[in-house]
């Protein structure tokens, strides 16, 4: 006979709303924030359900040229960032640990891209294919700096599962807000990049000269579509998470509060993160294609700088 | 030393699959057109199952044996031994022994002159004989003997086709890395036995100061033999070059044998020297990061797998070489993971290499042509290669949960452990940079293999003959086909269940931590199979639920065309455009360089012709080896000199030798 928690349920019932509900609604904030930047009133704050509810009753159409790989890719990035949300440290709170480990994490995240980029390659559009070029070009700049941060603070907790290496009883990183303070702003300046977000991508255009994003999703339709947006939306919701559990530790006011504020703190952080993503787009300009490896580069120096601190913390 | 039954009979089983071999190459050297290609197949099958067979007999034994007592090589008798070690990699041997012998006979059927069908019979014999018999020599001496057919075997293979001047080329550059690495084990097993006075292979220890030396020249033998660089240049030449079926022995185990050498000496040895550890890390890296670059930059097919390679051999060599470091830092569990690393590697790496090599041989069977260029929407006609490429592609960039996901996790581990172990600083802040870059290595292999499946499999076809592509000669999958099905599911249930696979290591592992208290199963702690279930149920119920399975009704329509009518496939993206991006960012390393010439009258508005080549000059073959090929040309020219054709001058040399001989005889 197994026990029945009722406070394990509540916690595990709230976790998977959260991140089943949550990401339209980051979307609509970004949304919401840069049309009044822009003097618009703006669509509602919950458009983004309304489009994925429309998208789902819509009849799909797809190319002829396709393989089985562009319908099963929707299915397989939806149930891959599914698990991503049950694994990656993207809110303090999480009902079980299931072992996060940090490899694993980053891994999956390249599996969704795998799959992103060879159904964008699928129907032979020109689109498709220099979308997908761009990606994986993005992917090879971004990528190193993610993994530094993250191994950084891994290597200051000595161990990669990230669920231990998050937790907010973790003592030997208890005082390290300049380490988490800069690996929380590394990861955020990545996240833009892997996000598709304003300096590397605009998500609003689709001007071929300019989209990454865009350009390898044009083929899909209806549900395929729905699936693909709302798993972009839960990476936006795992990737903003995790660079907001950073800044969080990087506060010692969190280290000693209660379950509750916490888990609230980390979803408000999220949003506060995904509105100054808005504030971002609207102040900034999309960077010329050829000047994006100079804003990585800012990303990689602040992972380079963990990689310092987690060396010295780690002195003998 | 045959102390039990099942020893024995291990012993007996792989003499049989060596006898079996053998007599296959007696036959079709007898025989000739009469032999039926699907019985010597047959032969190739069941001494591959043998040696499959005794390989499962003595996992977790030693085994020494002499079963050619009546052979010896001069100096010592060609002792064979099964250990520990070499298991593994026989098993691997056997697996894709097996996997050849499947696929041979539609290959040699579409092979349509007699010469050559001898050919490919004969070589692989030996081939096959010759590597069995590398893993099982226990001296020095029969190693080298047995390394010596191999070589020469392969070098026979890699000129197959040898009418065309490209195969020419690659026998050629083949036979002079065999002879150069042939040459440094030679020197360094010499330098062992003057150290040692022995030639057995176990009974040399490289912990004494004087074995330094011997673990350099082992370590530059087989860094080119293995294709690391700078001595990789030989290897897109040679791995695209053997017949099909052997592609896949070739590319799975040449390069790996070499990395077995290196660990049976200076892992087993017990290597002790920090200068061998730093050149191992340093140059496993630069291959790395060279393979994976010009992989990427390449458009055939077969020889963006062989730059592949060359990116792999890095990534096991830099395990190799912190396995070494921790032997020296005392960081046992360390040098366990690393350890554990590189052999698990070695052999995931040879596994899904051949398979990939299998799916290109099977490409370029239906193209006729490995230009990825001319390839394209093959998906829809070949379903069952595109599968096994695809699950080949998954697994080579170490996406879970394939078998290379695993053995890469314990490669990021061990760099990621040393950097909070008690080791230097420098070692420790070059660990975290070895993470970083293993990520962008990784980066790199996923842009050059979605590119590989992508730009061959999916979009349009690009050409007529890849419009008409054909999977198979017969009705159903032949044996190419179900080759690669059999290499696929051993990668997929590899990577499902790798603790199984690691407790199966485990042995091979003490043997080289000197550790008896390693525990596989330990080493990777994700559920991968576990994972892999889950995220086949949601995906399974997210497209019958959310996308609506097939019951749905899908329109088919055209590729959105932005209203132009339809596209000419010269719209689409192609291998060297997907890759231009990346190419421009490493442009310096590439020497890519890229020309545009627009012409007519008002040429900006209304061009007439554009034209826009890209060159990419092989930097290292032209600024390294090319002086050094001139030297060697210029020096034997000038040696001709010497060479006069007057027998007056010719009785001058000889009497001057002997001058100098009594003179050395005299003095020494």
């Amino acid at each position: 006979m197994i026990a029945i928690n009722t406070e394990a349920i509540l916690e595990t019932l709230a976790f998977v709303a959260t991140f089943l509900l949550l990401p339209p609604l980051l979307v609509g904030i970004i949304r919401k924030t840069k049309a009044r930047f822009q003097n618009r009133i703006g669509a509602p704050l919950l458009q983004p359900y309304f489009d994925l509810m429309k998208l789902m009753s819509k009849g799909e159409t797809i190319s002829k040229h396709t393989s089985w790989i562009f319908r099963s890719t929707a299915a397989i990035n939806a149930s891959l960032l599914i698990i991503l949300a049950f694994l990656a440290p993207w809110t303090s709170l999480r009902p079980f640990n299931l072992g996060a480990d940090l490899f694993l994490v980053i891994y999956l995240l390249a599996l969704t891209r795998f799959f992103t980029v060879l159904s964008a390659l699928d129907a032979g559009s020109a689109f498709g294919g220099f979308g997908a070029s761009r990606e994986v070009t993005l992917a090879l700049l971004v990528e190193p700096a993610v993994i530094l941060c993250l191994a950084a603070i891994g290597s200051v907790s000595q161990t990669s599962d990230l669920g231990i290496a998050f937790s907010f009883n973790n003592v030997s990183l208890i005082n390290q807000p300049g380490l988490w303070f800069i690996a929380g702003c590394g990861l955020f300046l990545a996240s833009l990049v892997e996000l598709s977000r304003m300096p590397a991508d605009d998500p609003t255009t689709h001007l071929e000269l300019t989209m990454v994003h865009e350009a390898m999703i044009l083929e899909n339709s209806a549900a395929n579509l729905a699936l693909v947006e709302y798993s972009h939306f839960l990476k936006i919701l795992i990737l903003l998470g995790i660079s907001s559990q950073c800044l969080l530790h990087a506060i010692p006011f969190f280290w000693h509060t209660s379950q509750l504020i916490l888990a609230l703190a980390s979803i408000l952080s999220i949003m506060i993160l995904a509105a100054s993503i808005a504030i971002i787009e609207s102040v900034a300009v999309k960077l010329r294609w050829t000047k994006l490896p100079e804003f990585i580069a800012y990303s990689v120096a602040m992972s380079i700088f963990c990689v310092f601190i987690a060396l010295s913390k780690n002195l003998n | 030393m045959i102390n039990d039954p099942t020893t024995l009979s291990a012993a007996n089983l792989f003499t049989s699959a060596s006898a079996i071999w053998l007599a296959g190459l007696v036959i079709i050297a007898v025989g000739r057109e009469r032999v039926k290609s699907n019985f010597l197949a047959f032969l190739m099958l069941a001494g591959a199952l043998l040696t499959l067979g005794g390989a499962a007999l003595s996992w977790n034994q030693s085994i020494e044996y002499n079963q050619l007592q009546y052979i010896s090589f001069g100096l010592v008798p060609a002792d064979s031994i099964v250990d520990s070690l070499s298991v593994p990699f026989l098993g691997l041997l056997g697996i894709l022994a097996s996997a050849a012998a499947v696929a041979s006979p539609c290959h040699v059927d579409s092979l349509n002159s007699q010469g050559k069908k001898g050919h490919y019979w004969k070589l692989t014999f030996i081939f096959l004989i010759g590597l069995q018999q590398v893993l099982l020599a226990a001296n020095g001496i029969a190693f080298l003997v047995f390394w010596e057919i191999m070589s020469l075997s392969s070098a026979g293979l890699v000129a197959a086709d040898h009418v065309r001047h490209r195969a020419q080329r690659a026998a050629f550059a083949y036979l002079t890395a065999t002879r150069i690495s042939t040459a440094f084990i030679t020197a360094a097993f010499l330098w062992m036995h003057q150290n040692t006075g022995s030639w057995s292979l176990s009974s040399w220890h490289f912990g004494t100061e004087q074995s330094i030396v011997a673990a350099a020249l082992l370590l530059i033998a087989v860094c080119t033999k293995a294709g690391v660089w700078p001595m990789h240049v030989w290897l897109p030449l040679a791995y695209p070059e053997p017949p099909g079926p052997t592609s896949a022995v070739f590319s799975g185990l040449v390069g790996n044998i070499s990395i077995y050498l290196l660990m049976r000496m200076l892992l087993a040895g017990e290597c002790h020297h920090l200068g061998i550890a730093y050149a191992a890390i340093a140059l496993g890296t630069i291959s790395a990061l060279w393979g994976v670059l010009f992989a990427l930059m390449e458009r055939d097919l077969k020889k963006l797998l062989a730059y592949s390679t060359v990116e792999n051999m890095g990534i096991i060599l830099t395990a190799i070489g912190v396995a070494i470091l921790a032997h020296c830092h005392n960081l046992d569990t360390i040098a366990t993971l690393a350890c554990a690393a590189a052999l698990f590697h070695t052999l995931n790496h040879g596994l899904v290499k051949a398979l990939l090599f299998l799916g290109a041989a099977s490409v370029e069977r239906a193209v006729h042509t490995r230009d990825l260029s001319a390839l394209g929407g093959l998906a829809k006609n070949m379903p069952w290669t595109m599968l096994c490429f695809f699950i080949g592609s998954l697994s080579i960039c170490a996406m879970p949960p394939m078998n290379c996901f695993a053995s890469k996790w314990l490669v990021y581990q061990t760099f990621f452990q040393l950097s909070f172990a008690n080791a230097p600083i420098l070692e420790r802040a070059m660990s975290l940079a070895m993470v970083g870059i293993l990520a962008f290595v990784g980066a790199l292999s996923l842009a050059c293999f979605t590119k590989a499946v992508g730009i061959a499999f999916l979009g349009r076809p690009r050409s007529n003959a890849a419009a008409k592509a054909k999977e198979s000669t017969t009705s159903g999958p032949d044996g190419l086909i179900l080759a690669q099905v059999i290499l696929a599911i051993a990668c997929v249930m590899i990577g499902t269940s790798v603790p199984i696979a690691l407790d199966g290591l485990a042995p091979a592992l003490r043997h080289l931590t000197h550790d008896q208290f390693v525990i596989g199963s330990t080493l990777f702690p994700i559920p991968q199979g576990q994972l892999a279930l889950v995220g086949g149920i949601l995906v399974s119920s997210i497209y019958l639920f959310v996308l609506g399975g097939r019951s749905v009704d899908v329109k088919s329509y055209i590729t959105w065309d932005c209203g132009f009518g339809p596209l000419s496939t010269r719209a689409e993206e192609t291998g060297s455009s997907f890759s231009h991006p990346i190419g421009r960012i490493f442009s310096q390393i590439l020497q890519l360089k890229v020309t545009t010439e627009i012409s007519g009258k008002d040429r900006r508005h209304f061009p007439e012709s554009v034209r826009v080549e890209t060159f990419m000059t092989p930097i290292l073959e032209t600024k390294l080896y090319r002086p050094i090929m001139g030297l060697f040309d210029w020096l034997s020219a000038s040696l001709v000199r010497l060479q006069t054709g007057s027998i007056h001058i010719h009785l001058l040399y000889v009497f001057l030798t002997m001058l100098l001989l009594v003179f050395l005889g005299t003095n020494i």
